[in-house]
């Protein structure tokens, strides 16, 4: 009897658990915490070759800490939370990259632009096409 | 002993509970106010010229971080999960805006610098206003034919304010993206859809059309429609006004020209020119469809339907990889050429898995809204299970093995 009534028991758990997990992954398909990891830490890397310690240093941090927060996640079994937090990164990081990249632009642009004002006019040397 | 046999139901029932909860969810709708903040973020991002122009593809990312969060929401997916797909939707707008600035940072370098190697600023500066074809030249050589006779390129070269920087760094950066554009036009399918004769169609290329490239090239922000609408109407046979349909683009802002230009549009509807088609030179593919003749035999000929099989796109989960979103755009840009053509996504909604079923509707949902974004009217859409169709072989399962 007691036998017959965990079995049930059991198989009603598994049952729902199945059906739950069924349109739970309906509602939201993301991939495995791992791939949203080793994602994060590329794009990471990639912000920083782009210069965003010194020109994006904000968005960088917060990318750092996401990520170090997506790590602790995962090892506390809580992948839901690791993915989101390593997806959130990722963004940042982007982010970071294209902040750095533009910062870094226009830096050079302004630099060019008193060359070009400071430079003493020249009258047609002829030909400059 | 009873306590247990009693536990079993009560432990159904709550699971039971849990799961219509869960299910009834999926059906509410909720006002999120982060989520309209993001829809503003991604809002202004689209509004933005230099971002339209600059960082189509970031701002079609943000689209679909949007469209995902958005599903997520009605889906009454957890507070947090709707809280971090805004973040997302945040960043990917912010993202399109920064690569934006870089974008004209870089244009102003190239500009810069061609001026420090050439030693003369003002005239290269002028140069750069007025776009000899040679320039044009360089970045597309069937262009080139199409190259407008002087005189109706003159309205077009003077804007009202004469060319200051800014705009001249646009040009630029247009220029930039160019090449890429193209590049990225090549592997679209859906291009080659119409025969095409460049060389031909050059020959007989009419003259206004280039009048009207040009200004849109020296009106690059659209912040002055006037020297543009102005040049359309000079464009014989309304043809060339056609190009600034882009306008008509419901994201636009500017309504009266966009009346003005879905006006010509119609006069003209052989020539429908998508202007969406940036700056650059799309060449064979501009030049064949601004060609009044063969482009409106073809238009008789083609059947009015274009079909998007859902099957053939490729998607990461729910969200539509790189390449369909290119192919997404192409066919957008497609339909803007040419009004006369409605588009059916077809899929196989017919799944005996619930899960894969709302998979494939939030990806039917999501490609609906790129298109409605990139401008088509909702009324040219159609979503379509593949089995209504009767000239459509029923696919099996395009998810287990999809036709490719």
């Amino acid at each position: 009897m007691i036998g017959e009534a965990i079995q049930r028991r059991a198989a009603a758990c598994l049952a729902a658990s199945a059906f739950a997990l069924a349109v739970l992954g309906g509602c939201a398909q993301v991939p495995l915490p791992q791939e949203a990891l080793s994602a994060a830490e590329l794009t990471i890397a990639r912000a920083r070759a782009a210069g965003a310690e010194r020109l994006a240093p904000v968005e960088l941090a917060r990318a750092e800490e996401k990520l170090q927060a997506a790590q602790a996640a995962a090892q506390a079994k809580a992948p839901e939370r690791a993915r989101s937090l390593a997806e959130q990164a990722a963004a940042d990081a982007e982010l970071a990259a294209i902040e750095a990249q533009a910062a870094q632009a226009q830096a050079i642009a302004t630099q060019l632009r008193q060359q070009v004002e400071q430079r003493p006019r020249r009258v047609a040397l002829g030909g400059g096409a | 002993m009873r306590s247990l046999s009693r536990s079993a139901p009560r432990l159904r029932a709550s699971s039971m509970a849990l799961l219509l909860a869960l299910a009834a969810g999926c059906a509410t709708p909720p006002g999120h106010p982060a989520l309209e903040q993001a829809d503003a973020a991604v809002e202004r991002a689209r509004r933005s010229p230099r971002v339209r122009a600059l960082a189509a593809s970031e701002l079609d990312r943000a689209e679909v971080a949007l469209q995902v969060a958005r599903d997520a929401a009605r889906a009454g997916a957890p507070p947090d999960r709707v809280e971090h797909l805004v973040y997302i939707v945040n960043q990917r707008a912010a993202l399109a805006e920064a690569r934006a600035t870089q974008q004209v940072a870089r244009s102003e370098i190239a500009m810069l610098d061609r001026v420090i190697v050439q030693g003369r600023p003002e005239q290269s500066r002028q140069r750069r206003a007025s776009f000899p074809a040679r320039d044009r030249q360089a970045r597309a050589p069937l262009q080139l034919q199409a190259r407008p006779s002087p005189a109706e390129n003159r309205p077009a070269q003077m804007p009202p304010q004469a060319p200051q920087q800014a705009p001249a760094l646009w040009q630029e950066s247009r220029q930039a993206d160019a090449p890429l554009r193209e590049a990225r036009r090549v592997d679209v399918p859906v291009q080659a859809s119409r025969p095409t004769d460049p060389s031909r169609s050059a020959q007989e290329a009419p003259q206004g059309r280039g009048a009207v490239k040009e200004s849109r090239r020296t009106d690059p922000l659209l912040q002055e429609p006037q020297p543009a609408a102005r040049s359309a109407q000079k464009a014989p046979e309304g043809r060339g006004a056609v190009k600034e349909s882009r306008q008509a683009d419901p994201v636009l802002q500017e309504p009266q020209q966009a009346a003005l230009s879905a006006q010509e549009a119609r006069e003209a509807p052989g020539a429908a020119e998508d202007a969406r088609t940036v700056p650059g030179p799309i060449g064979a593919q501009e030049t064949a469809a601004a060609e009044p003749g063969p482009a409106a035999a073809d238009a008789e000929a083609v059947p009015p339907e274009i079909t998007l099989r859902l099957a053939q796109l490729s998607f990461a989960g729910v969200e539509p990889t790189s390449e369909t979103g290119e192919r997404l755009a192409a066919v957008a840009e497609q339909l803007l050429r040419e009004p006369e053509r409605s588009v059916s996504i077809e899929a196989e909604f017919n799944l005996p898995d619930p899960e894969a079923r709302t998979t494939l509707e939030q990806r039917v949902e999501i490609v609906r809204a790129i298109l409605l974004r990139r401008g088509i009217a909702p009324a040219r859409l159609v979503v379509r299970a593949s089995g209504d169709h009767p000239a459509e072989p029923r696919a099996k399962s395009p998810y287990v093995a999809g036709p490719y």
